[in-house]
């Protein structure tokens, strides 16, 4: 939407331009009248008519419109790209617990379970194995480009968190998730444009069971972990 | 034979004695007319409530066709001629009057505003206050002839 703003701003810019014009010429149309009819006819220089002169106003000025509106088209859609060239893009994690995943194109899903349109690569560090989804190319767009799922081993995880750090040459930066294992069943990765490298931390606390608006659970809290499990991702799109 | 006579001043005299001696009557209210080339009449004939009235070409604003009829506004008043605008537009003044559309000759003289319009149209005022559309066909003519 931000771009057709552009180009109406330019068309009233250009109505405003003709229609100013225009009255300009028209005043200084009827003063040399009002002269022939005091100073009577005159053989002197004929003046365009009014017509005439929008015409031709109006030829002169679409093409510098056009002009500027392409020019403007560019510089919109290069910075974008420019932006998802250069690895701008940020990565977002999303969990997603049981409740919603019943109502997705997930549903029914167990944790290691094969998930259509996805290829599943499995990762274990330590007592966390997880299972990565990626998406299909021709899924591309349409649904997240990965879905993660963290098995953890059987313990009876209570509180957990999901760290993930991001990097990439012109962006770096970190997002995080604490719930119980009920509201992040799987984790939704939506990383479109995103070319770096991600590290995935999973820590689960089986002493104390999450509770939104609780005790505050910080770097430190998290450190003492019970289950803890880690996985570096490379995002980078392959080279054609 | 009656023959209504549009020649110049100086040749009036002359020719009148000649069809008159040859019996010839010379009436301005006769249909047929004989003209000297660029003779340019200053008197029209006209009808106002049944009476016959000669109308000063310099006092008359404009001619109109309405219906079958011709009207010369003059003074405030409106005048039949027998005239067709046609034959108006011949023997009237061209420095002086112009056809501005298919039923009007106007009198530069007695134009007392244009305004103009985006569209190829000019609206006259005349000096009695009649207003008088210059259209598209004449546009042009009536441009070159006002100078503008």
């Amino acid at each position: 939407m931000g771009i057709a703003w552009v180009f109406i701003i330019i068309a009233l810019v250009i109505a405003a331009f003709v229609g100013l014009a225009l009255a300009v010429y028209m005043a200084v149309y009827k003063r040399k009248i009002a002269l022939r009819l005091s100073q009577g006819r005159s053989e002197g220089k004929k003046m365009m008519s009014p017509l005439l002169f929008f015409v031709i106003t109006l030829v002169c000025v679409i093409p510098l419109g056009l002009i500027l509106t392409i020019l403007v088209s560019r510089a919109f859609y290069s910075a974008q790209n420019r932006g998802m060239e250069m690895g701008m893009a940020q990565p977002s994690l999303r969990a997603v617990g049981e409740t919603a995943l019943e109502d997705s194109p997930f549903s029914g899903y167990t944790t290691g379970a094969d998930i259509k349109g996805y290829d599943m690569t499995t990762y274990n560090d330590g007592d966390t194995t997880f299972y990565c989804y990626t998406a299909d190319d021709s899924l591309y767009g349409v649904l997240p480009r990965m879905l993660i799922c963290v098995d953890d081993g059987g313990k009876d995880v209570k509180t957990l968190r999901m760290k993930m750090d991001y990097r990439s040459t012109n962006a770096d930066g970190a997002a995080s998730f604490i719930g119980t294992p009920e509201s992040a069943v799987l984790y939704a990765l939506d990383a479109d444009g995103f070319d770096g490298t991600l590290d995935l931390e999973f820590c689960g606390i089986t002493t104390q069971e999450y509770v939104e608006g609780g005790e505050r659970m910080d770097e430190e809290y998290f450190s003492t972990a019970d289950v803890k499990g880690s996985l570096t991702l490379d995002m980078a799109y392959p080279e054609e | 034979m009656k023959i209504k006579l549009m020649v110049s001043e100086e040749n009036y005299s002359q020719i009148f004695k000649e069809l008159t001696a040859m019996g010839v009557e010379i009436d301005d209210g006769a249909q047929l007319i004989l003209s000297e080339k660029n003779v340019y009449v200053s008197r029209l004939i006209g009808r106002h409530d049944n009476e016959i009235f000669r109308l000063n070409t310099k006092d008359i604003s404009h001619i109109e066709s309405f219906a079958h009829d011709i009207i010369a506004h003059c003074g405030g008043d409106e005048y039949k001629l027998t005239e067709r605008l046609r034959r108006l537009e011949e023997i009237l003044d061209p420095e002086e009057f112009i056809r501005v559309s298919n039923s009007v000759i106007v009198s530069a003289e007695h134009i007392k505003s244009i305004r103009p319009s985006l569209s190829q149209k000019f609206v006259l005022t005349m000096s009695d206050g009649s207003k008088v559309d210059v259209t598209r066909t004449y546009y042009y003519i009536f441009k070159e002839f006002m100078g503008i």
